[in-house]
C-alpha cells in the first residue's frame, strides 16, 4: 500500500501510474516487465513480474495492483494488457532500465509461454483457432526481439500469415505493420518478413506508394522463397517504370516453383509486355505460358480473356481472338466473369460491320449478367461507341440513347462517361447541333485530363474553336 | 418482517417505527397490527424511535438526550448509535434463516440470496481491542468461512457499506460516550479462512445482482450516461452509445459497470470483446467470441458462415436484452462494422440491442440507420461530483470529502485514478487471506 504520493501533475500518464503502485523500484520494475507482453495471463505475468521485479514472496500482491490500474484491461477470458499509450511507454523504459541479460531472459520466458499456450488449444473451433493464432503471434513478436532469433520470429510472423484465411491474412499484416515502429527502435532494420507483411498491410488500405516501397524493399534484397516471388509479383504490378516491372516479374517467377504462381505471374508479364506493340509475340507466349500451368480452370479463364484482348488488336488474328473469349467463358461458370468476357467479344464483334448483330447480342448478354450498375454502364457506352462506328445513321438514336444511359449508370467513371462524350458530340455534330456537340467535346477534354490523356488535346481544342467559329 | 409488504426489507426501519408507535391498546385496529404493553406514551415513542434508529440516517437524527418514559430523560441518540452498530456489524451466522432449515419453500430474490449466504459464510466475529494495550480502542474482526474470489467480493460489498456506516456514527458515538467508544485507525479487520467444511455458493443470479452492486458502489458520477444507459433496455430498442478511450478517463470502471449491470438484468445476452491493436482478429474470431460467450460454440468457418450463425443466435434467442461491450484503441471499420451492422439488423425480433463501444478513436465508423447513436467525452469528473461520491457513498462529511477532493487535485490524479486512490486511502479495513 503506497505510503506517500508525489506530485505528479507534470509527469507521463504511465509514470503517474507507477506513483500510484508505490513509486518503488519494485512495483516499478513489476509494471514495466508487463509491458513486454502483447497479452498477459496471470501465471506469465506473475513469471515476468519476478523475473524483472525480483518480489519474490510480493509478487501476486503487486499484480493485484497493477491489474486494478485503469490503463489495464481485462478481456472477457480472463486474460489482460495495458492500454497502448501506457504500453508504448514502459517498452521505452524496459529498453533503458532493465538490464540486457534479464530482458533477454523476459523475452525468452515469454516466447516459450506462448509456443505453449499455442499448442494447448485443440482445434475444435473458430475460437480455439484463434487463440492458437494470437499465441503463435506472440512468439513471434517476442522472438524477433531476441537478437539470435530474429529469423525465426520473422519467418514465424510469416508462416502465420501464410496459413490464415480471409481477413485473418490481412488481420496478420496488420497487427505487424502496427508493431513494426516499435520493432523498428530494437532492430534498427526489419526483416524481409516484416517488410513483406508492411507492405500487404500497406496494399489492403489502399496505400499504394507505402506497397510499392515496401516489396520494392525486398525484392530488392531477394532470393528463392515464397514472400520474395510474392513481393516482387505485386512490386511489378505497382511499379510505373515497365522495365523495372517486367524485371520484377521474371525474378518472382524464377524465386517460386509453385505452379500456381507461375501461372499468375506469366499472366502479369503477358498484361505488361501487351502494351508494347513490338513486344505482342512475347507476350502471347507469355499468356500460354501461363495457360499452361495454371491447372484452376478459373484462372486459365482469365488469361484466355487476356490472350483474346491481344489478338482483337491484330485484325488478322479475330478469329483466334474470338475463341480465346469462347475459351474463356466456358472455363468459368460465373456471371461477372462471364458478363465482363461478352463485353470484349462484343467489342471485337462490333469491328466487323457484318457481325453487328452478334456484337449486339453479346452486349446484351454482357449487360443481363452483370448487376452491377457503373458495369452496365460501361457496357452501355461501348455499345453506343460501336452504334456510331456503324456508319448507320439510322443507329445514332440508339447510340445517343445508350450513351446518356452509361453516363446516368456509372457518372464517376472518366473512362465511359469519356467514350460516351465522343459519341454524343460526334452525334450532335451529325445533327447540327453545334451547341451540344461543343458541350461535348468540352467534357471530352475534362474526361481525357482526368485520365492523363494529352495526346488528343490539341485536335479537340482546334475542334471546338471550328464549331465556335460556326455559330459565331 | 412483514411478508405482505414487497417493500419491506427496504422500509423495514419505518414499518417497525410505525408497528411500535401505533401498538397501544387505544389506537384503531385498522392502525394497529401488534399490541404492546408499552402504556407510556415517552416510553412508547423513544422505544419507536431508537427502534427505527438501527439505520444510521434515522440514528442520526436522534436527539442527544430526550424523554424515555414519564419525566425520565435518557442519552437517546447515545442508544440509538450503538444499536445502529450493532445491527450494521451484526454478521452472525444465525442470521442466515434461509439455509438453516432444510425446508426451503421458495427461490429467495437474488439480493435476499446473497444476504442470506453472506451470513451463512461468515464464521464470527468480535468487537474488541486489537492491542491489548490499548482497551479503549476497538476493532471489528471478522473471519469467513472461506478465502475464495466470490468471498472476498461479498465482503469488500459488505464492508464497504459498513466503512460509510462507520464513518458516519463514529464521531457521534465518540462525543455521546464521553469518549469510552472509540475506534482504532484500521477499524476493521477481516480474515478469510480456508475452507473447512463445505460453503454455500451464490447462484449464477445472485453472483450476478453482487458484481452489479459493486460496480454500483464504485461508480463515480456519469449520472447522465448511466441514466442513458438504464432507458437503452426496453423492447425493440437499439441504441449505440460511443465512449472515448484513453489511460486518463475511467472508461474501464463504465465498461465494468455496464457489464455487471446488463448481466444482472432479467434475460439478458451479454459479451465483451477486446479489440487490441496488435491481435490477428478476423470477423468470424470476433464472432465466435461473442457467441461463446452467448452460450453456443463456433465451429471453424468463414466470415460469411461466423456472421450468419450470428444472425440466427440473435433472431432465435429468447432473450429480451442483448449486449455487446466493444473495447478498441482506433475503430476498425473492416473488422468491426459488419458485427455492428449485422448485431443491429432486425427480422422481427423485439429485443433490445445495446452496444456500448470503447474507442479512442471512430473516425471510420459508419452510423447505422436505425440506430440511436449517443457519443460520451468522458471529461475529469468535477469536483462537486468527487465530493458527492465522498459523502454518499463513502459516508464522509462535506468538510472530510472537500479535504479529500484537495489532497486530489494537488496531487494531479485523473479520473481513472481516482478508483486506486479510494482503494489505497479510503478503505479503512485490513484484510487477511490465509
Amino acid at each position: 500500500m503506497p505510503k506517500i504520493i508525489a506530485d505528479i501533475t507534470m509527469k507521463h500518464i504511465a509514470e503517474k501510474y507507477i506513483d500510484l503502485l508505490g513509486g518503488d523500484m519494485k512495483s516499478r520494475m513489476a509494471f514495466i516487465a508487463c509491458a513486454a507482453s502483447l497479452r498477459l495471463d496471470d501465471e506469465i505475468a506473475g513469471k515476468s513480474v519476478e523475473l524483472v521485479a525480483k518480489t519474490n514472496g510480493t509478487t501476486q500482491e503487486i499484480l493485484q495492483q497493477i491489474k486494478k490500474l485503469g490503463c489495464v484491461w481485462s478481456q472477457w477470458d480472463g486474460t489482460w494488457y495495458l492500454a497502448e499509450d501506457v504500453r508504448s511507454y514502459l517498452l521505452d523504459k524496459l529498453e533503458e532500465e532493465v538490464p540486457d541479460n534479464i530482458r533477454l531472459q523476459l523475452r525468452n520466458l515469454l516466447a516459450s509461454h506462448a509456443d505453449n499456450l499455442a499448442e494447448s488449444f485443440s482445434r475444435d473451433g473458430q475460437i480455439s483457432a484463434y487463440r492458437n493464432r494470437q499465441a503463435q503471434f506472440e512468439a513471434a513478436y517476442q522472438r524477433i526481439l531476441i537478437p539470435e532469433q530474429i529469423e525465426h520470429g520473422a519467418k514465424q510472423f510469416a508462416d502465420i500469415w501464410r496459413k490464415a484465411k480471409g481477413t485473418a491474412n490481412r488481420a496478420t499484416a496488420d497487427a505487424v505493420d502496427y508493431l513494426s515502429p516499435e520493432m523498428t527502435k530494437t532492430l534498427h532494420r526489419l526483416p524481409p518478413e516484416i517488410l513483406f507483411l508492411r507492405g500487404m498491410s500497406a496494399r489492403s488500405r489502399g496505400d499504394k506508394r507505402g506497397a510499392e516501397s515496401y516489396f520494392r524493399a525486398v525484392w530488392e534484397n531477394g532470393r528463392k522463397g515464397y514472400i520474395y516471388a510474392i513481393a516482387a509479383h505485386l512490386f511489378g504490378l505497382l511499379v510505373r517504370d515497365p522495365k523495372i516491372a517486367e524485371k520484377a516479374f521474371r525474378d518472382s517467377i524464377k524465386w517460386n516453383d509453385d505452379p500456381s504462381h507461375k501461372a499468375q505471374v506469366w499472366h502479369s508479364l503477358g498484361n505488361l509486355l501487351s502494351r508494347n506493340r513490338k513486344r505482342w509475340t512475347e507476350a502471347e507466349h507469355a499468356y500460354n505460358k501461363s495457360i499452361q500451368l495454371d491447372e484452376n480452370p478459373s484462372g486459365k479463364a482469365q488469361v484466355w480473356h487476356s490472350l483474346g484482348n491481344l489478338l482483337s488488336k491484330d485484325r488478322k488474328r479475330w478469329t483466334e481472338a474470338e475463341n480465346a473469349y469462347n475459351k474463356s467463358i466456358q472455363l468459368r461458370d460465373d456471371p461477372s466473369h462471364e458478363g465482363q468476357v461478352w463485353h470484349s467479344l462484343g467489342n471485337l464483334l462490333s469491328m466487323d460491320r457484318k457481325r453487328w448483330a452478334e456484337a449486339e447480342n453479346a452486349y446484351n448478354k454482357s449487360i443481363q449478367l452483370r448487376d452491377d450498375l457503373r458495369y452496365k454502364g460501361q457496357v452501355y457506352a461501348s455499345w453506343a461507341d460501336g452504334l456510331f462506328k456503324s456508319d448507320t445513321p439510322e443507329n445514332y438514336d440508339k447510340a445517343e440513347e445508350f450513351a446518356l444511359k452509361a453516363f446516368s449508370l456509372d457518372p464517376e467513371n472518366p473512362k465511359t462517361c469519356g467514350v460516351a462524350n465522343r459519341v454524343l458530340a460526334n452525334i450532335y455534330e451529325f445533327r447540327g447541333d453545334v451547341a451540344k456537340a461543343i458541350e461535348m467535346l468540352e467534357a471530352l477534354m475534362e474526361t481525357d485530363r482526368k485520365l492523363g490523356k494529352t495526346k488528343y488535346k490539341e485536335r479537340l481544342q482546334a475542334r471546338i474553336d471550328k464549331l465556335r467559329k460556326q455559330i459565331s | 418482517m412483514q411478508l405482505d409488504k414487497p417493500d419491506a426489507r427496504e422500509k423495514h426501519a419505518e414499518y417497525a417505527y410505525e408497528l411500535i408507535l401505533n401498538s397501544w391498546a387505544r389506537i384503531g385496529n385498522e392502525e394497529r397490527r401488534v399490541t404492546l404493553t408499552i402504556n407510556d406514551r415517552n416510553a412508547r415513542r423513544a422505544i419507536a424511535e431508537v427502534a427505527r434508529g438501527h439505520w444510521t440516517t434515522y440514528a442520526l437524527q436522534l436527539k442527544q438526550e430526550d424523554y424515555i418514559y414519564g419525566n425520565q430523560r435518557g442519552r437517546t441518540r447515545l442508544l440509538g448509535t450503538l444499536l445502529a452498530m450493532a445491527d450494521l456489524l451484526d454478521l452472525s451466522p444465525v442470521r442466515a434463516g434461509y439455509f438453516r432449515t432444510v425446508h426451503r419453500l421458495y427461490d429467495p430474490e437474488p439480493i435476499s440470496e446473497l444476504h442470506q449466504t453472506m451470513h451463512d459464510l461468515s464464521r464470527g466475529f468480535e468487537i474488541i481491542p486489537p492491542d491489548p494495550n490499548i482497551p479503549g480502542e476497538l476493532q471489528f474482526q471478522l473471519e469467513w468461512n472461506s478465502n475464495d474470489a466470490v468471498v472476498q467480493d461479498i465482503s469488500h460489498w459488505a464492508l464497504h457499506w459498513f466503512t460509510s456506516q462507520w464513518r458516519q456514527l463514529k464521531p457521534v458515538l465518540y462525543k455521546d460516550s464521553g469518549g469510552s467508544v472509540r475506534w482504532a485507525s484500521k477499524w476493521a479487520k477481516i480474515t478469510f479462512n480456508p475452507p473447512a467444511v463445505p460453503v454455500q455458493k451464490l447462484s449464477k443470479k445472485a453472483l450476478h445482482a453482487l458484481n452489479a452492486e459493486l460496480a454500483e458502489q464504485k461508480r463515480i458520477d456519469r449520472k447522465e450516461f448511466a441514466e442513458q444507459f438504464q432507458k437503452a433496455f426496453k423492447p425493440s430498442e437499439s441504441v449505440l452509445f460511443i465512449l472515448h478511450r484513453n489511460s486518463e478517463n475511467d472508461g474501464k470502471v463504465l465498461s465494468e459497470w455496464c457489464e455487471a449491470y446488463s448481466r444482472n438484468l432479467e434475460s439478458s445476452q451479454v459479451a465483451r470483446i477486446d479489440v487490441q491493436p496488435a491481435a490477428v482478429l478476423d470477423i468470424s474470431s470476433a464472432a465466435s467470441q461473442i457467441i461463446e460467450q452467448w452460450g453456443d460454440h463456433l465451429p471453424e468457418c468463414d466470415d460469411e458462415d461466423a456472421l450468419a450463425h450470428f444472425n440466427v443466435m440473435l433472431s432465435a434467442s429468447q432473450a429480451h436484452n442483448f449486449v455487446i461491450i466493444l473495447v478498441t484503441e482506433k475503430y476498425k471499420a473492416d473488422l468491426l462494422q459488419p458485427l455492428l451492422e449485422n448485431f443491429f439488423e432486425r427480422s422481427g425480433n423485439e429485443s433490445a440491442r445495446v452496444c456500448v463501444l470503447l474507442a479512442s478513436q471512430t473516425k471510420e465508423l459508419k452510423i447505422i440507420d436505425g440506430v440511436q447513436t449517443h457519443n460520451f467525452e468522458l471529461p475529469e469528473i468535477s469536483e462537486h461530483d468527487i465530493v458527492d461520491y465522498f459523502c454518499n457513498s463513502l459516508g464522509y462529511n462535506n468538510e472530510d470529502g472537500q479535504t479529500e477532493f484537495n489532497k486530489i487535485v494537488n496531487i494531479g490524479l485523473k479520473s481513472s485514478m481516482l478508483y486506486n486512490y479510494i482503494e489505497s486511502f479510503c478503505n479503512k479495513w485490513i484484510n487477511e487471506v490465509k
